[in-house]
């Protein structure tokens, strides 16, 4: 087709045949929300296990910090306040069932805090929309905003309010991100859902979530599935469960050495903790080890050195560790 | 909560991480400065609230 359609400078309704435009040249753009393809380009998003898919270090948690849903964390102020969050399903969806009570003070500081630390501090200064699932065992509200912190500054967002019901109902909020002052490697923006004084909140709120997303630009596109390998992946870069078998060898009578390369590289030298000692294997027989010592610990990988264990070993000789568990943390 | 804090040596004698009871957990912490353990041990040490014990050889 070429050409104009008729004279008319408006065209309220018109049937065209497919394949009979062939260029079209728009006066003006077509918004992300006006395309209804369903699921648009992936690695839009932002956040990580956006649909709470990934739950490495647990199913619930009662304590302030990372404790379940990986890449969530929860902060409170104050003995009194309380803040807790599960793993739920719905419908076969994951969502995060989180409690916040800022506690007995209906002034001051106290807050409740939900929040997702992001790298990625090229959308300072930029505008972008945070969509998310959310829904209540009672109707409230709470406010939602965005943190920057460059590793020495915490700078905000101007903080919008979310009322919320007991429907599930999908909420989207525009923001512009405070303006880029530094970048280390302790810099990120965060995305929070918070109870505290200026929030309206009741006293204690119960808020589900899920379905979050964190994009560039004033549009709320389709939320963006990841399988849970992949989601997994990203949250290893942050937090590992070691549990596979591992090689290594005695360096002494005294002293067993492992090591091993985690699945991901990790944000930053990571916090490596034991969950379980493990059990040595080699030359015929098996027995406990009672003391692990991290050592050589990069982004990569670690090792460890083990110098009280049950049992004798050979100089020389090569064995297997297993039936242990180590964690590696680099959480922002 | 960190509730201890005490240096470990390497095989050459040098401070190669820290040994860290945070929330009952020990844990062992790299000298780095971008690893949020780290960075919250030396933001007590420098408000005075924490003390890192020197490691036994």
């Amino acid at each position: 087709m070429a050409g104009y359609i008729g004279n008319q400078r408006s065209v309220n309704l018109v049937d065209i045949q497919d394949g009979t435009v062939s260029n079209a040249d728009l006066a003006g753009s077509i918004t992300a929300d006006k395309l209804n393809v369903g699921q648009l380009g992936g690695r839009r998003n932002l956040i990580i296990n956006g649909a709470m898919q990934v739950a490495q270090r647990g199913t619930s948690q009662t304590s302030t910090s990372y404790g379940s849903i990986d890449r969530y964390v929860l902060f409170k102020d104050g003995t009194a306040s309380s803040v807790s969050m599960s793993q739920e399903t719905d419908n076969n969806e994951n969502y995060a069932d989180v409690d916040l009570d800022r506690g007995t003070a209906v002034s001051g500081t106290r807050y409740a805090i939900i929040n997702q630390r992001i790298e990625g501090t090229f959308i300072c200064g930029k505008q972008v929309t945070v969509s998310f699932d959310a829904w209540g065992s009672s109707a409230d509200e709470c406010s939602v905003d965005l943190e920057y912190y460059d590793g020495t500054n915490y700078a905000y967002a101007t903080r919008q309010q979310l009322n919320y019901t007991t429907t599930r109902t999908t909420y989207s909020f525009t923001f512009t991100v405070p303006s880029f002052t530094a970048e280390t490697a302790s810099s990120f923006v965060a995305l929070r859902w918070i109870n505290d004084a200026s929030s309206g909140s009741s006293q204690s709120i119960n808020i589900k979530l899920t379905n979050v997303q964190l994009e560039l630009g004033s549009v709320a596109t389709p939320f963006e599935h990841r399988s849970y390998g992949e989601e997994l992946a990203l949250c290893q870069r942050y937090y590992e469960v070691l549990r596979s078998q591992q090689i290594g060898g005695a360096f002494s009578a005294g002293n067993l050495v492992f090591g091993t390369q985690f699945a991901v590289t990790k944000r930053v030298v990571p916090t490596m903790t034991v969950i379980a000692q493990g059990t040595w294997i080699g030359n015929g027989t098996a027995n406990a080890i009672s003391s692990t010592i991290f050592t050589a610990t990069d982004p990569t990988g670690y090792r460890t050195d083990h110098n009280s264990f049950a049992g004798s070993v050979t100089q020389g000789y090569a064995y297997f560790l297993r039936s242990y568990t180590h964690v590696a943390d680099a959480e922002l | 909560m960190i509730e201890s804090a005490q240096y470990f040596v390497d095989m050459e004698g040098n401070n190669s991480s820290i040994q860290a009871t945070i929330d009952g957990t020990v844990m062992s912490v790299p000298l780095d400065p971008a690893n949020r353990h780290y960075a919250e041990i030396m933001r007590q040490v420098e408000q005075g609230t924490l003390t890192i014990q020197e490691a036994t050889q």
